[in-house]
């Protein structure tokens, strides 16, 4: 179990990219849902101990991570943002060379991980191609491959799908549904499929806060019959944001449906709607 | 557009950084450059000679500023994935990379004028003696012509680099290799910097176009430039420095052009060489992750699988070229140490000679790649976006450092295998048998020690700069003020981070006993480094881990060995010591002394330890009693006795010298003994030791051991600038006419040496009795009348004898040369009894000493000393090289008579008579060896020597009768002279002269001054000879002699001469002087041989007309050096 308590983050430039976040992250998929620039990065980074917050305390399972970074590390994998490899290595040789350093020392139990490993994100074939040469999408699965070295106890995934292709996207997420057995795995992304798809919990982080936190489900539940849609004429948008409280526009067939939130119905023009986590998501966001 | 491109450019380096800190680190250094006055001392810091120089040095400097803007201003894209946004834009070629270029030629330039802006900063702080008033001119002309010009060509080349690989090793080894470019032009053209520069190695002139730094040019041009020449002349594009600008302005263009030409937007990154397997979808069984165990990371392995990806970059291609090249850099500097030394000779290739000739270069190439390669590496995973997943391991940074540390050694490694390896390929083909694997691995441990605790301080410095590009930067000046730490005013060696003595490899005495000493301070710079790499494992850019039990043992450790070398190190300032011995004991140089009539001494050689015991027949030769003696020995002497019959004797421990008061003064004409006995040792870390006692050939001088009468002028200083410093009289005091100096006394010798029993004592004298006593081997020597200066040598000797009664006791690997030895020195004794009267002694004995000597041959009365890399080693197997061990053996058997039978006090002009006659036996014997052929290469080597070498010099000039201490003098232009005497009165007339001067002078042993030879040659030159010879010896007297035409017409040679004669002052400004000479003129045909030769007397400007038999190709004037010329390249014309 992953707890955090307190995490705030400051940085020197002025911007406070955390502010007091509590969360209780059982093991299972966990989504962690903001927009660009939430301050999602930094708390993975901060969960990760790359780097150590202002305030707070973070545990996992009974390892305080802030102060004990080395334990935490025995127990995590990561797979960042934005990452590289050095030019030139194959797939084995680079899982080989992590997995020595997460502390697989049993060669033969090392070489039977990094083969289930590459068989598991389907890269047996290009093994001995160099990561250097890889798609974006082989990339990710390498980068997932990585961090399930050493069965981890928790797994951090930064914008996984970030940059994907629907097929390959869809790929990654049959992947994240079967890893993590027992294990926290959390997932910061800013695309509301990922998490609707993937995760049973998940919290929304906005402006540096988490802004929602529960089930997918049960957050959905909390709009119904609450939801309202009406197509209107792109001019008649900005009446309608001063009017109601538009949580959402989207073209739709060249013309613009408006969601809004209300109690009753706003008008008669609208039509009742079932919400979606997205309705949540953008409720949540318009509200802060 | 390109206006904007080159805004955004100059924009964006002026803001990184990077930038700031090359600023503020040139302005440092040019501050300090100019603030140490760098450069020769009688030459004014501002001069336009000096601050060309210095600012060459600066722009040598560039190159590293160069490297990080042009790689900077090219990979940034690459690096921080700019490339597709920019690449696509609609920017054009030439906007594109001439605004890069230009961007990061303006970013270096302005570094090097802000280093500029330091050298001025640091001028009223200069030595006021030394500050011209002040001009911008020479500074304006320096930046115009050398620095400019050099940025141009190191920006362009690493740009192109940069631009046409998009890798930074490969630019960085660019910069390296620019630096190979200049070492080896400065070692091909003999540059006066390199450490190695020596008379008359064949230094090729025209190569200095090949330096793409000017620097070698800019010796060349200035290389003759006497003092009053550097400090008035202006120094600009000119000659040789034109030619060379001019060149590598052009190929700067040339690389321009290629690289525009080569260069497309499109990323060279296409598609994968090979393409990726087709996706097959996933199988369909669901894959458990397997369970593993996973432990704290072993830190062994952890560290050896990063070691394992950190080492690729050793097997990149740009640093494999790197090792190429530097090969072919070694290789030249191998050549000028093993194949083309002094004068030319060849030697045979030692294992010692291949580590003098690798050991600088490698100094300098090694720092200046782990500055490159150390940043490159330390930023590796940054650079690669593979930090967060190593970072998110729960490796310890120390793991991770602990392997580029390891890299970084690897490194080292392969660049001193790589350097040595044309010395063994050398060797192989020379001399197989002097291949030597300890003395390789010593050269391993001593070079690669101090490249690898420097590897370590760049780790640190990275770890606390903001980035590769300031971490290079702040690197280069540590490295600067790691090796000179004085420039920051702090003298103590242990400033001098990574500094240990060379461990040289000698064939006779191995490593000595240097290696205790070296391995103190190598662990000592190991501790330091632990230190460092504790605080860089600190500084780690996750900050996971602050080691503090280590750092602490490391702190401990380094304060623990730092205080114990600095109790070895004698950290008094020897320059204080000596200027506090004149002050305290300088007035007693008048005190009247007894003097030394007999020494009677034995001498016990033991590993390590030398004692001494003994008795001096004191008399007193004044006209007033004496009742004070000063008595001196070096202060290491340890259980020191000195007994004088009621006498009180007053100790002074720092200066060890014995102040003795006689109860009942000594009366003159009255007799009496000093005994006494004092033990030398040679302690394992003693760590300033000289190297007089080694295993194998230890070599005592009299004075280092025994104790001597009076105030010691050898402990003086000299340097009249730092006599000025520590408040004394600039000049040394003369010293009194009539007194006569210690070691040149007459006395009556004898010495019992005893040594184990492998070994053979050497000492002046007749072999009285040797015997053996146990496991010793005792030897007693006497000798009735010598000179007071002599050096007992012992040594594992192979022993061969020759005729009058000469023996030469040698290493037995060497002995090569040793039948040759003896024939010349039979030869030139037989010449000089002949000629110069009779050799005394009943023997002459020659030894071989361990190149630890920091001399190449001695001679001492009846006993001559040579070491074996400048004398056992030549190879003297192509007989067209100049016979250097023929010269040498001849010159110092010439002391017998110069020096020892004719023994001068120390007034001016003595090594007129000591130094410049044993020259002139030397050229006369050799003339009888080998031709006057021969002789001419050696006499223009001596010319050179002489003009580059008053060039040079920071004291005044002094004519020959009058020299001192320049061996520019007394050897090279003494030579010239004494040929031109000769040539001028003839051999047989000069030695008849020379006879009479050796016998007048002979029972004069230290009264003799330079101008008791006048009268002698006053007897054998008519008036107008001796006025010339005159004015040769008590002026400075230069010519030029030059075929302005010639023609040959119907058997008729018709050439114009001109000649030119001036007098020079100390400073070398130049007067003219009536030119009425007779000058031999000579015509050869094109297979060398002499058609005509005969005297003319020129005026100044004569045409000469004379009929020529045969077909004339060649007429030269004074073609065997009987004038100091100063221009030879005008003395001679082909016919056309």
């Amino acid at each position: 179990m992953l707890t955090l308590s307190g995490i705030s983050k400051t940085y020197a430039n002025g911007v406070r990219a955390l502010q007091s976040i509590d969360l209780t992250i059982r093991p299972g998929l966990f989504g962690l849902l903001g927009p660009n620039g939430a301050g999602k990065s930094t708390l993975m980074r901060t969960i990760a101990a790359l780097q150590e917050p202002d305030a707070g305390s973070i545990s996992l399972d009974s390892v305080n991570v802030v102060k004990d970074a080395r334990r935490l590390r025995q127990r995590l994998g990561y797979l960042p943002q934005d990452f590289g490899v050095y030019p030139g290595v194959s797939a084995m040789a680079l899982l080989d060379h992590v997995a020595v350093l997460k502390g697989i020392t049993n060669r033969a139990e090392r070489r039977a991980q990094v083969e289930s490993l590459l068989e598991l994100t389907n890269l047996q074939d290009v093994r001995n191609k160099a990561v250097s040469t890889f798609s974006g999408g082989m990339k990710q699965r390498f980068g997932i491959a990585q961090a399930l070295l050493g069965n981890p106890r928790l797994i951090i995934v930064d914008e996984p799908t970030a940059g994907l292709d629907p097929e390959e996207r869809n790929r990654f997420h049959n992947l994240l549904s079967e890893i993590g057995e027992g294990a926290v795995v959390l997932l910061s992304t800013h695309i509301v499929e990922d998490v609707s798809d993937l995760c049973p919990r998940m919290a929304i982080l906005a402006k540096g806060r988490i802004v929602a936190e529960g089930e997918p489900l049960q957050l959905i539940a909390s709009l119904q019959g609450r939801l309202w849609r009406k197509t209107i004429a792109k001019s008649d948008v900005a009446a309608h944001r001063e009017r109601f409280q538009v949580i959402s526009t989207h073209l739709f067939a060249g013309e613009t449906q408006v969601h809004v939130l209300a109690d009753e119905k706003p008008d008669p023009g609208f039509e009742p709607i079932a919400p979606s986590l997205e309705d949540v998501y953008f409720s949540v966001l318009a509200s802060c | 557009m390109l206006k904007e491109i080159v805004f955004f450019e100059w924009r964006y380096h002026a803001r990184q950084p990077a930038f700031f800190a090359a600023g503020a680190v040139f302005a440092m250094l040019g501050f300090v450059v100019q603030r140490s006055g760098f450069g020769q001392a009688n030459v004014a810091v501002n001069s336009p000679y000096l601050v060309m120089q210095s600012m060459a040095f600066l722009s040598l400097m560039s190159v590293f500023a160069v490297a990080v803007f042009a790689a900077n201003a090219v990979l940034r894209d690459v690096e921080h994935r700019m490339d597709g946004i920019v690449f696509s834009t609609a920017v054009g070629k030439f906007e594109y990379l001439f605004g890069r270029f230009f961007g990061a030629f303006l970013a270096t330039s302005s570094v090097m004028f802000v280093a500029m802006l330091g050298m001025f900063a640091a001028l009223p702080f200069a030595d006021p003696a030394r500050r011209a008033p002040f001009s911008l001119a020479p500074y304006a002309a320096s930046f115009a012509v050398i620095t400019l010009p050099n940025v141009v060509f190191a920006a362009v080349v690493l740009f192109a680099i940069a631009v046409l690989t998009r890798n930074a090793l490969a630019t960085y080894s660019g910069a390296v290799v620019l630096y190979f470019l200049y070492f080896a032009t400065a070692a091909l053209t003999n540059s006066p910097l390199m450490a190695g520069s020596k008379p008359g190695a064949a230094g090729n002139p025209a190569l200095a176009l090949l330096d793409p730094f000017g620097l070698s040019a800019f010796f060349e041009v200035t290389r003759l430039w006497t003092a009053a020449a550097k400090n008035r002349w202006p120094v600009g594009a000119q000659g040789l420095i034109l030619a060379n600008r001019a060149l590598w302005l052009f190929t700067s263009a040339a690389v321009w052009l290629f690289v525009h030409r080569r260069f497309s937007f499109r990323t060279r990154k296409g598609a994968p060489a090979e393409p990726l397997p087709a996706e097959q979808s996933p199988s369909r069984r669901a894959i458990a992750n397997r369970p593993v165990t996973v432990v704290a990371p072993r830190r062994l392995s952890s560290y050896l699988s990063i070691t394992g990806q950190a080492l690729r970059i050793l097997t990149s291609k740009p640093f494999l070229a790197l090792l190429a090249v530097w090969i072919v850099l070694t290789s030249t500097e191998i050549y000028g140490e093993i194949l083309d030394t002094e004068y030319g000779a060849a030697l045979y290739p030692a294992t010692g000679l291949v580590m003098d000739a690798v050991r600088t270069p490698l100094e300098i190439i090694g720092a200046i790649l782990l500055i490159f390669y150390g940043a490159e590496l330390y930023w590796r995973e940054q650079r690669y976006r593979f930090a967060s997943i190593l970072d998110s391991t729960p490796v310890s940074s120390m793991t991770i450092l602990a392997a580029k540390a390891t890299t970084l050694a690897a490194l080292i490694a392969a660049l001193i295998s790589a350097g040595i390896l044309p010395g063994l390929l050398l060797q192989a083909l020379r001399g197989p048998q002097y291949i030597n694997v300890v003395a390789y691995l010593g050269f391993f441990a001593s070079s690669g020690l101090p490249l690898f605790v420097f590897a370590i301080a760049v780790l640190l410095i990275n770890a606390l700069s903001p980035g590769k590009y300031a971490g290079m930067v702040f690197s280069v000046l540590f490295l600067v003020l790691s090796k000179r730490p004085s420039f920051l005013g702090l003298e103590h060696p242990l400033w001098a981070y990574g500094s240990t003595p060379p461990l040289q490899y000698s064939e006779v005495s191995g490593f000595g006993y240097q290696l205790a000493p070296f391995a103190g301070l190598a662990l000592h710079w190991l501790f330091i480094a632990s230190v460092f790499f504790c605080l860089a494992s600190a500084f780690w850019r996750t900050r996971r881990e602050f080691p503090k039990r280590a750092l602490a043992i490391a702190i401990l450790a380094s304060i623990v060995t730092g205080a114990w070398l600095f109790t070895r190190i004698d950290s008094e300032d020897r320059i204080a010591w000596k200027a506090d011995y004149e002050k305290t004991y300088g007035r007693f140089a008048t005190l009247p002394q007894p003097r030394l009539a007999a020494i009677d001494t034995s001498v016990d050689l033991f590993e390590r330890r030398v004692q001494v015991r003994g008795r001096y027949e004191l008399v007193n030769l004044t006209r007033v009693p004496i009742s004070r003696v000063l008595i001196a020995l070096r202060r290491e002497a340890k259980d020191v006795s000195l007994r004088i019959a009621d006498a009180r004797i007053v100790t002074d421990a720092r200066f060890g010298m014995y102040d003795v008061t006689l109860a009942r003064p000594l009366q003159p004409g009255a007799r009496t003994q000093l005994q006494f006995a004092a033990t030398f040792t040679r302690e394992t870390f003693d760590l300033d030791a000289d190297d007089a006692i080694v295993p194998n050939g230890t070599f005592l001088m009299s004075f280092r051991i025994l104790p001597s009468i009076g105030y010691r002028r050898t402990y003086e200083l000299e340097d009249p600038r730092e006599r000025a410093k520590q408040g004394l009289r600039a000049a040394r005091p003369e010293p009194i006419e009539g007194d006569v100096p210690a070691d040149a006394e007459d006395i009556r010798f004898a010495a019992t040496v005893s040594t184990p029993l492998d070994q053979h004592a050497i000492a002046p004298g007749r072999i009285e009795r040797s015997w053996t006593r146990g496991n010793r081997r005792y030897v007693r020597f006497v000798q009735p009348r010598m000179r007071n200066f002599f050096a007992i040598v012992s040594g594992r000797y192979a022993v061969a004898k020759g005729p009058h009664n000469i023996e030469l006791f040698y290493e037995p690997k060497h002995a090569a040369n040793v039948q040759v030895m003896i024939d010349v020195a039979a030869k030139t004794l037989a010449y000089c009894e002949a000629n110069f009267g009779p050799y005394r002694a009943s023997q002459l004995r020659m030894a071989e000493l361990p190149s630890s000597a920091n001399f190449g041959a001695l001679a001492m009365p009846n006993n001559i000393f040579l070491t074996e890399h400048r004398t056992f080693l030549i190879d003297r197997r192509n007989p067209n090289r100049p016979d250097l061990l023929g010269r040498r053996i001849a010159h110092e058997v010439g002391h017998q008579w110069w020096g020892y039978e004719v023994a001068p006090g120390s007034t001016p002009g003595s090594t007129f008579i000591v130094e410049s006659f044993a020259k002139y036996t030397e050229l006369v014997v050799l003339e009888r060896m080998h031709g006057r052929e021969h002789v001419r290469q050696l006499l223009n080597v001596d010319r050179d020597r002489y003009l580059a070498g008053r060039a040079r010099d920071d004291r005044a000039e002094t004519p020959l009768l009058r020299v001192g201490n320049q061996s520019h003098l007394y050897y090279g232009k003494g030579a010239v002279v004494l040929y031109g005497i000769r040539d001028l009165v003839g051999e047989a007339a000069l030695n008849a002269a020379l006879r009479a001067f050796v016998a007048e002078q002979a029972p004069r042993h230290g009264l003799t001054r330079s101008t008791d030879l006048l009268p002698h040659l006053r007897r054998i030159a008519n008036d107008e000879q001796y006025a010339l010879i005159l004015q040769w010896l008590n002026d400075i007297v230069l010519y030029d002699f030059a075929i302005a035409s010639a023609d040959f017409r119907n058997g008729i040679l018709t050439v114009r001469v001109k000649a030119t004669k001036t007098r020079a002052d100390g400073e070398g400004n130049e007067t003219p002087l009536p030119m009425r000479e007779s000058i031999a003129l000579r015509v050869t045909n094109a297979k060398g041989e002499t058609l005509y030769e005969r005297k003319h007397l020129l005026d100044g400007d004569d045409v000469i007309a004379v009929a020529v038999a045969g077909e004339p190709l060649f007429v030269e004037i004074d073609p065997w050096l009987t004038r100091v010329d100063k221009k030879l390249e005008n003395n001679e014309r082909r016919l056309d």
